[in-house]
């Protein structure tokens, strides 16, 4: 475009002189050698010209996007740019404009919330600690009652679990978090899935004398087979965990419209009805008192995994039981 | 006594798996990774492996595939950290027997060592023996005092499995798998039918009991 533009001009140009006399025609002919000099030398002064505007129009906003791409590199997330009035709203300016501060946004907004969970985490993580080293000072300077040695030790062992398991469920959570889109999904059994899993988990329940109430037909589902057998996992770990010893827990698969609903219940302690929906929370702990294992991040690693697959999940109190229910499209999103 | 081998790099570790082991009354040799443990299996006679799986020099992965590639059976239990269902999967892949994660639940390692060194002694002489009843896996025949009878190849697999493993739950697909093959066209209605067969013939004996565990599958339960 430029070309043909200062083509067109330089052909003015030529014309204008040789109206003016500039250039001489002998003959009707152009002064052949004399033309092109001054062709030559007008299509220089005019691309130069141009040359200069062009580059002075888009460079303000070029440098700005590059200061602030290297403030966010350095870590400054509260970076954005804004151009100035000569942009129409569609041109490729705005669009470069809008998403550089959507995509500055998110990034100050991450950084918001790994800092709150590194925090949260490392508190987790030395509560323990400070009990086992603690209780390990004591027992080894001594003086105590057989009982006080007995107590000591058992937090000791407590403490640890609790730091393992959580060690293991982070590890789970951050693989689930950093997944954004559904990868590997299968075709499966859901219904043995479900059996398999229940088994893989005997040890827990058979201690507490727990009996399984599970009639359901055969399902298949399409899901990453993986990830859904961690939900199970927390959720069946979680309802044993709350269940009265000696009690039931119920498993009922069924198939609505083109989805597959999957409910467990327990018969054990209410969620209490403030809570109910900050269950989901990472950290988050029903007791505070008791070391429970697991700290609370099975359930926000459910979520995530359900989330992924396009289902929900929800927790229910009712009269004497609790239910967790959880909704999953059946042949894949 | 039975002489258990522990491999694992950590020093604490080792005592502590020595410790338990020792407590449970077995013999303890201990050995800091792949290549040292393959050299006391060289001059050692050995009936259990625990295995650690990140160890320098040759991991718990590399010894156990040298170990089966070499036509060994000797069974090993892997103790490891690694929790992810792919760490597992791998390591059963190349042979382990099975696989505990740790931090160690010493009765739970004690417990899954005994079954291990029961399971091997079957595999190796290829008989359950349970009070006055003997199961032949070469002859599929089970014999009770005097008496023999041999059974339909299905239906003694089907037996013979369940109490391999006595006291634990199979789901009928779990057992349609492994008897009948993935592939095979029956489905696991076949199981119930056999289930139903195999009761039949050993009703009233007092020395196993096949339990139907409502909504999960079948146990076997030894009572001698």
């Amino acid at each position: 475009m430029i070309i043909t533009a200062a083509v067109l001009l330089a052909v003015g140009i030529v014309h204008i002189l040789l109206y003016f006399d500039v250039i001489h025609s002998v003959d009707n002919t152009l002064n052949l050698s004399g033309v092109l000099f001054f062709m030559a030398l007008i299509s220089a002064i005019i691309g130069l010209l141009i040359t200069f505007f062009t580059s002075r129009i888009s460079l303000k906003p070029v440098n700005q996007l590059v200061d602030q791409l290297e403030q966010l590199a350095k870590g400054n997330f509260k970076a954005r740019i804004k151009f100035g009035k000569p942009f129409s709203n569609d041109s490729t300016f705005r669009i470069v404009e809008k998403s550089f501060n959507a995509a500055a946004e998110e990034l100050e907004q991450t950084e918001m919330l790994r800092s709150d969970f590194v925090n949260n985490f490392s508190h987790e993580f030395k509560t323990p600690i400070v009990s086992i080293a603690g209780f390990a000072k004591l027992l080894r300077v001594g003086n105590l009652s057989d009982e006080e040695k007995d107590d000591y030790l058992a937090v000791i062992e407590e403490e640890s679990l609790r730091l393992s398991d959580m060690a293991n469920h982070v590890l789970n959570l951050t693989r689930v978090e950093n997944q954004t889109i559904l990868t590997n999904a299968s075709a499966y059994n859901l219904s043995e899935q479900l059996r398999s899993n229940i088994l893989m988990l005997s040890d827990q329940w058979t201690q507490k004398h727990l009996n399984f109430q599970i009639e359901f037909d055969e399902y298949t589902i399409v899901a990453n087979k993986e990830l859904l057998a961690q939900a199970w996992v927390n959720l069946l770990s979680n309802a044993i965990k709350f269940a009265n010893p000696n009690s039931t827990i119920t498993v009922e698969i069924k198939k609505e419209a083109e989805q597959i609903i999957v409910a467990i219940t327990d018969v054990g302690e209410m969620i209490p009805p403030d809570r109910i929906d900050k269950i989901w929370g990472k950290f988050y702990q029903a007791e505070e008192s008791h070391a429970s294992s697991g700290n609370g991040i099975g359930l926000a690693i459910v979520k995530r995994v359900v989330e992924l697959h396009k289902g929900r999940v929800y927790a229910e109190n009712k009269t004497d039981c609790v239910t967790f229910t959880v909704v999953l499209p059946a042949g894949g999103n | 006594m039975f002489h258990i081998l522990v491999v694992d790099d950590d020093k604490h570790t080792r005592m502590l798996l020595r410790a338990i082991l020792q407590n449970a009354n077995y013999m303890v040799t201990t050995a800091c990774d792949g290549e040292a443990a393959l050299d006391v299996l060289d001059k050692t006679h050995i009936d259990l492996v625990v295995l650690d799986i990140m160890m320098p020099n040759m991991d718990g992965y590399a010894f156990t595939k040298i170990l089966r590639e070499g036509n060994s059976t000797l069974p090993i239990l892997m103790v490891t950290a690694k929790i992810l269902p792919e760490d597992e999967k791998k390591g059963f892949l190349v042979g382990t027997d099975d696989y505990i994660t740790k931090p160690i639940d010493e009765e739970k390692l004690c417990l899954r060592i005994k079954a291990l060194l029961r399971r091997s002694k079957i595999a190796s002489e290829q008989k359950i023996v349970i009070g006055d009843v003997t199961l032949d896996y070469q002859s599929l025949t089970v014999t009770k005092g005097n008496e023999t009878q041999t059974l339909p190849q299905k239906e003694f697999l089907l037996l013979y499995k369940l109490l391999s493993y006595p006291g634990q739950i199979f789901t009928r697909i779990q057992l349609m798998d492994e008897i009948w093959g993935s592939d095979s066209e029956t489905g696991w209605e076949t199981v119930t039918v056999h289930i139903g067969r195999l009761r039949k013939r050993f009703e009233g004996w007092e020395e196993f009991e096949i339990e139907t565990v409502r909504g999960l599958g079948y146990k076997a339960v030894k009572k001698v």
